[in-house]
């Protein structure tokens, strides 16, 4: 029986919000009807993946259909069998295999790899909370201590709490799997303490410290999780791993103790809800499963608006062409209002006390318009989680924490440009020097030639 | 009289300081071609008239080129140069090229004879082959200066956009 401990500590700045979870926990996890196409992503922010599968070929279920030459992408697989019936590109550049499914009565293929970490690697799973990040990789480096965290702060998203709920043994044993491989001393589960039931059933299970947090939003946000937890504060643009520490998602750790058991990462739960859902829950659904597939199976109106994840971090979605991938948490489905129009910034200064991070977003708002790249690297843009706690509180309505997420994306491309650009320049001066070598040697060798010619001629 | 005397061992005192300065925080190399070169897009083209990026640097801190004749560092990088110089920003001459979209070289590996002639072209070594063998490019080395083309006898080197290779994160 794992003992609770409870912080009376919450989070500097953030904000106590209203949950809107208890709706989507009325039922328990709910499967959904197998659908007849599904859309298997290639391209996501950790890398593009190339497909193993051609037009035509019959596919297996739980067979690998797609690998990412990159470190930090995951491998994908078909939910179900199926024909591969195009591999095409939407018009909002993202890359799908296009499978018909049809039934079969084989097995789901089972996963080939000796060790865990190759288990994992094979099963394609990622950090599921949001970060996308291959799992494989981020439990490839030793630490001291592992979190798993249930912290799920967002407002309306409850899969990680519904997973707990019917599923803790699993996650318990997916998260010692992952102690196992990171040869983690310490496993700590954090959870907020409004979270009852799951902290109920997670007390059934030992091996683990279980702590829990006030909740306010974003304490579930990985830094915050940490500082509430163990006191340390990350410095901006520190990874966990630099101070001993890793984090993992609770459905990342449920992923795990499926991959020891041979089983890809092909479905996950995800959340309904919001004012235009009739009975908000949680559905396994599959990777791949086209967006537009939910709502018209939902009977819900076309004219309905769609965010993929919460409340606060997720983003507006264009229902016919979104995906199910595999950091989905969360369809928050509401009926249009009209939402309060934008207006000029009055520097009342809100923004500021409520930013977890301690950053100054009204500075930042104006450094993004226009770009100005020394002012939002002096005011530390990267280190913005994006959380939104400064949109939530701005009476002007500025979409603060998008605009920043857009600023950082052009930052990193500058970056990447600007570090290429000087690779570049390395390159090309380590070949004019070769080449300045190669030349001098060969004049070398040609004096020495004709000096060799002389002495015999002279003899 | 103290206080003038006072004065000039002062100012003696701190000529020699300063001069001292200059010693002990001498920079190598011309720094003002250092950051031109750092802001120049390091494609090695060519397009600007001299054998690329550091030489034109060099040409602009001696004032003999003009600050607009980079293509592929298009407006940004003319911004860039006229901030370090202190001068106004013009536009690109069109006499040196246009600002074109970002590429690659690919080479079809097929129809390659193996003549090494585009490695010879390459400044900055981003192709990798043997004579008869076949040739491919680094794709993360490769600037898109356009140089191995023509050298190519049998054609066999096209020009793909960058965007069409970089994963773009859907929006
Ligand atoms: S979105 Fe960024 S700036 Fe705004 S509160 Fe969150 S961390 Fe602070
Ligand atoms: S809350 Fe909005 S209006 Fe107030 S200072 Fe911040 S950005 Fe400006
Ligand atoms: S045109 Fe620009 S990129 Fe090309 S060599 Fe000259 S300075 Fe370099
Ligand atoms: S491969 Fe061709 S285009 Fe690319 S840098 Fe070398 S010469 Fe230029
Ligand atoms: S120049 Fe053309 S044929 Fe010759 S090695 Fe290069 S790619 Fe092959």
């Amino acid at each position: 029986m794992a003992v609770l401990k409870t912080l009376d500590h919450s989070l500097n700045g953030g904000l106590w919000l209203d949950g809107h979870k208890a709706i989507s926990l009325i039922q328990g996890i709910q499967n959904w009807p197998t659908p007849s196409q599904v859309m298997l992503p290639l391209l996501d922010k950790n890398g593009a993946r190339r497909a193993l599968v051609s037009v035509g070929e019959r596919v297996k279920a739980g067979q690998c259909v797609a690998i990412c030459d990159g470190i930090a992408g995951s491998a994908l697989h078909a939910p179900y069998a199926g024909t591969v019936r195009q591999i095409t590109t939407l018009p909002n550049a993202q890359m799908v295999i296009d499978m018909h499914l049809s039934p079969s009565s084989e097995p789901c293929t089972l996963l080939e790899a000796s060790t865990l970490l190759q288990r994992i690697d094979a099963a394609g799973i990622v950090g599921m909370g949001g970060a996308g990040f291959a799992t494989a990789r981020k439990l490839g480096q030793p630490v001291e201590t592992l979190i798993i965290n249930a912290a799920e702060c967002e407002p309306y998203i409850t899969c990680d709490e519904a997973l707990l709920r019917e599923y803790a043994a699993e996650v318990v044993e997916g998260a010692k799997l992952a102690q196992t491989a990171v040869g983690a001393k310490r496993l700590i589960i954090g959870i907020e303490n409004n979270k009852t039931e799951a902290i109920e059933a997670l007390k059934q299970h030992d091996g683990f410290e279980l702590i829990a947090v006030p909740p306010k939003y974003p304490s579930g946000g990985e830094r915050q999780l940490i500082e509430l937890l163990l006191g340390v504060r990350l410095s901006p643009g520190q990874r966990p791993v630099e101070q001993g520490l890793a984090v993992i998602n609770v459905h990342t750790a449920y992923a795990i103790n499926n991959a020891n058991d041979g089983r890809p990462l092909t479905q996950r739960v995800v959340t309904i809800t919001g004012s235009a859902v009739a009975t908000p829950a949680n559905y396994w659904l599959p990777i791949g499963l086209p967006v537009k597939v939910v709502l018209n199976t939902l009977g819900i109106a076309a004219n309905a608006r769609v965010r993929l994840g919460g409340a606060m971090m997720g983003r507006p979605t264009d229902p016919n062409l979104a995906v199910i991938g595999k950091t989905s948490n969360c369809l928050l489905i509401e009926t249009p209002v009209d939402s309060t129009p934008v207006s000029p910034c009055i520097r009342c200064g809100v923004c500021e006390p409520v930013c977890p991070e301690g950053l100054l977003p009204a500075q930042m708002h104006f450094a993004t318009q226009p770009f100005a790249r020394d002012m939002l690297e002096r005011y530390h843009l990267s280190a913005c989680i994006e959380c939104a706690c400064c949109d939530h509180v701005c009476p002007s309505a500025i979409p603060l924490a998008m605009q920043f997420g857009l600023a950082k994306q052009q930052l990193n491309t500058l970056k990447q440009a600007e570090r290429s650009a000087q690779r570049a320049g390395e390159r090309h001066s380590a070949r004019e020097a070769r080449l300045e070598r190669l030349a001098a040697e060969k004049k070398a060798r040609m004096e020495a030639k004709k000096a060799a010619l002389k002495k015999r001629t002279a003899k | 009289m103290i206080a003038i005397l006072f004065a000039l061992v002062l100012g003696l005192g701190l000529t020699w300081l300063l001069n001292q300065a200059t010693r002990w925080f001498a920079v190598d190399g011309d720094p003002i071609v250092e950051q031109l070169d750092a802001v120049l897009p390091q494609t090695q083209c060519g397009q600007c008239n001299y054998p690329g990026c550091r030489p034109y640097a060099e040409a602009i801190a001696k004032g003999e080129a003009g600050i607009n004749q980079c293509p592929p560092g298009g407006e940004a990088g003319i911004q860039a140069l006229a901030d370090i110089m202190g001068v106004e920003p013009e536009p690109l001459n069109p006499e040196n090229g246009t600002e074109t979209p970002a590429v690659v070289a690919l080479i079809i590996e097929e129809d390659c004879i193996g003549c090494t002639k585009c490695i010879q072209a390459c400044p900055v070594d981003a192709i990798m082959g043997a004579a008869k063998h076949m040739h491919t490019v680094i794709e993360p080395a490769c600037t898109g200066c356009e140089l191995c083309i023509a050298p190519c006898p049998v054609d066999c080197i096209e020009l793909i956009p960058v965007s069409k290779r970089v994963a773009l994160w859907p929006s």
